[in-house]
């Protein structure tokens, strides 16, 4: 018996082959199926990978402190900058409260100018974030300064450190140390330059990678006196106490704000969660449309099928008059679907790699191989054959063989 | 114990009013080793009967035993196996399956009893040699004459070796030099030991058989054992007595002959196999056929 399954994969690859346009337009909803859900969870995995690095880049122990109870669920809004909460919740006591506990080694405000004119010379540069903090931010970021030197002057002034992104949309060059610019009519230089940040595609957090920090003060002056802190970085002594240090920052800024938690302190878990939750939420939406394309494609196979078994009717005749049982005849049809929908599946999975390449090579996108969906879709498209072939092939395993005959 | 027994068998079509009785209570034993010749008017129930025989279809009534097992009941699938392994069939249009080479076509019966490529390949290619086609093998259908795809078919219906071979008017479709050799090919067949079955219209290949049935409205008329060699006697008369001579005939089987009998006129090849004799005979019994249809 095996041999002959081996004999009716030939048989179904002839029969194929001699109807060849037709065999390659009705996989086609099969290719795109496979190759669609290969790569969307991919990319999935790739986004999701890339994330986590990028928070362990930063550091698993940085604490951010933001105003409002910014929750997970709301991590989607947050990937959109505008809707970052600038409510002024959090106010220079509350940064000066935190970095008088014990247990904390640095904390950094960061405060986001709403969308300030940035100028070089004459020319007007957009795109690009302006943010106001404290030299503190270098550390916690687990950053160093690759030329100059950070904000001079208790942290004060007109000196300005500049991610490496920024650096060239503005100067046209990674190297700008001392260059002049303006942000909302007020002068600055570049007095240090910021090494380059791992960044991930997707990430609630900021590219710092294309971020001005200004000096704090100076950010509050450009707003009329005081700086919305839309988050307060932290960083512990000791990463083992992360969860000890919260608590703390907890209890006493709620005690600070008279008893009302209008904040939140979240840990780069809580972080990797919602970005992960983001992510997979989106791999599962376009997954679901490939699945439908897979469907599609397999109604596909099921349509040629019933036309190929209505037009070999007479074949279908002489087979069962020399011998073949309904079983067999309902196999060999079987087969012709699978081996439509196995091949559509192959060709799937190996565009899917092609694509995993391109997006390699010329997109920021990391995707992985995900070996279990591959195995997956290779079997997903096996059942689709056997599901959708079942039909047709038990039509042809039906038919009467003198009817069939007379069809020749 | 006859080979096929068949016991007051009929098939009915359609239900009620618009039925059809196609077999009428027919009664046939073939022993082994006979060469039987079914003979009749279209719409006589002669493809029915074979159908039946080769187990392709079901009586409607009756009994009918193979080597003495009862098999009008059997399931589908234990048909098929019969039909795998004890009949062989033959029809007018080669079926031959298009795609598939010679040697290909040739083997496919034996992938239903789940031999090895190889082994089915090998037994295959034996057999075609065996006819003389050995250098057709890898031909597609489409490239070989209408001689050579029959005899490729005989090869195929032959492969298991059956003990029936049922020829549903196997020379219908080729030309005089063809049909000989197919039917010469088939007696060859049948001195081995197989028994065969051949429907026709054409009286002249009667004379290959050892036995002839004629039919008639779904009954058999007339059974008669005949000397090889020699058109049956009866065929012989049925030239003249039978009204064997209808449009329905013309159309059915006769047509191809007319075709390869130049200048050959409807009355005279309906008793001519073959165009050496046809003269001869023609001449014997000018226009009778035709001045009893005039009569009707």
């Amino acid at each position: 018996m095996k041999s002959f399954s081996r004999g009716d994969i030939g048989v179904a690859v002839r029969s194929l082959r001699s109807s060849r346009s037709r065999s390659m337009l009705t996989i086609f909803g099969i290719v795109i199926g496979i190759a669609a859900t290969i790569t969307i969870v991919s990319v999935g995995d790739g986004i999701k990978n890339q994330i986590a690095d990028n928070i362990n880049n930063v550091g698993r122990d940085l604490i951010i402190v933001r105003p409002d109870l910014l929750q997970p669920t709301n991590a989607v809004s947050a990937i959109v900058n505008e809707s970052y909460s600038t409510d002024d919740s959090l106010s220079t006591n509350d940064l000066q409260l935190i970095e008088s506990l014990s247990n904390v080694q640095y904390a950094a405000p960061l405060s986001l100018l709403n969308s300030p004119t940035i100028k070089v010379g004459n020319q007007k540069i957009s795109g690009i974030q302006v943010v106001g903090t404290t030299n503190d931010i270098v550390p916690i970021l687990n950053q160093s300064l690759q030329y100059g030197d950070s904000f001079g002057g208790n942290g004060a002034g007109n000196g300005a450190m500049i991610g490496q992104a920024a650096s060239v949309k503005l100067f046209g060059s990674q190297v700008s140390l001392a260059r002049n610019f303006n942000v909302a009519g007020q002068n600055f230089f570049i007095r240090g330059e910021l090494g380059s940040f791992y960044s991930a595609p997707l990430s609630i957090d900021l590219d710092f990678n294309n971020v001005i920090f200004i000096p704090y003060s100076s950010a509050a002056n450009l707003q009329g006196g005081t700086a919305p802190t839309y988050e307060i970085l932290v960083k512990p002594t000791n990463p083992n106490q992360i969860s000890t240090v919260v608590a703390e920052i907890e209890s006493s800024l709620t005690q600070a704000h008279g008893g009302v938690q209008n904040f939140s302190v979240l840990q780069q878990k809580n972080s990797l969660t919602a970005s992960n939750s983001i992510v997979n939420l989106m791999t599962k939406l376009i997954a679901a449309a490939a699945g439908i394309a897979l469907f599609v494609g397999g109604i596909g196979i099921m349509n040629m099928m019933l036309v190929t078994v209505s037009e070999r009717t007479g074949e279908i005749g002489v087979r069962k008059a020399v011998g073949a049982t309904n079983r067999q005849i309902l196999r060999q049809f079987i087969m012709e679907a699978i081996v439509l929908s196995v091949s559509g599946g192959i060709i799937g999975v190996v565009i899917a790699l092609l694509i995993n390449v391109g997006l390699r090579i010329f997109t920021v996108l990391q995707p992985t191989i995900p070996w279990p969906t591959i195995a997956l879709a290779t079997g997903l498209s096996l059942v689709i054959g056997i599901v959708f072939g079942l039909i047709p092939a038990a039509k042809a395993a039906r038919k009467d063989p003198i009817e069939a005959l007379r069809h020749q | 114990m006859a080979l096929i027994e068949i016991s007051d068998i009929s098939k009915v079509y359609g239900f009620g009013g618009a039925s059809t009785v196609a077999l009428d209570e027919v009664n046939l034993s073939i022993e082994q080793n006979e060469f039987v010749a079914i003979m009749g008017p279209s719409g006589s129930g002669k493809s029915t009967l074979m159908n039946i025989i080769g187990l392709l279809d079901r009586p409607t009534h009756g009994s009918y035993k193979i080597s003495g097992r009862n098999v009008e009941k059997l399931s589908q699938n234990q048909r098929a196996k019969m039909r795998r392994d004890k009949i062989g069939f033959i029809f007018q249009s080669f079926s031959l399956l298009p795609r598939l080479t010679v040697l290909e076509n040739v083997a496919l019966p034996l992938a239903y009893r789940g031999l090895s490529t190889t082994r089915r390949l090998k037994a295959a290619s034996s057999m075609i040699n065996r006819l003389g086609l050995a250098d057709r093998e890898y031909y597609l259908p489409r490239h070989l004459s209408g001689g050579q795809t029959q005899t490729a078919a005989i090869a195929r219906a032959l492969i298991n070796t059956p003990s029936i071979i049922i020829a549903d008017e196997p020379t219908g479709n080729l030309d005089s030099n063809d049909s000989r050799l197919i039917m010469e090919l088939l007696s060859d067949i049948h001195k081995d030991g197989t028994t065969i079955l051949i429907v026709t219209h054409n009286p002249e290949l009667t004379r290959y058989a050892t036995r002839v049935v004629y039919m008639r409205d779904g009954m058999i008329i007339h059974d008669e054992q005949t000397s090889p060699g020699l058109v049956a006697p009866t065929a012989r008369k049925a030239m003249s007595y039978l009204p064997f001579k209808t449009e329905e005939d013309d159309l059915a089987g006769v047509s191809a002959l007319m075709k390869v009998i130049p200048g050959g006129d409807s009355s005279v090849d309906i008793k001519s196999g073959r165009k050496s004799r046809a003269s001869k005979k023609s001449k014997s019994r000018p226009g009778k056929p035709r001045s009893r249809k005039a009569k009707k």
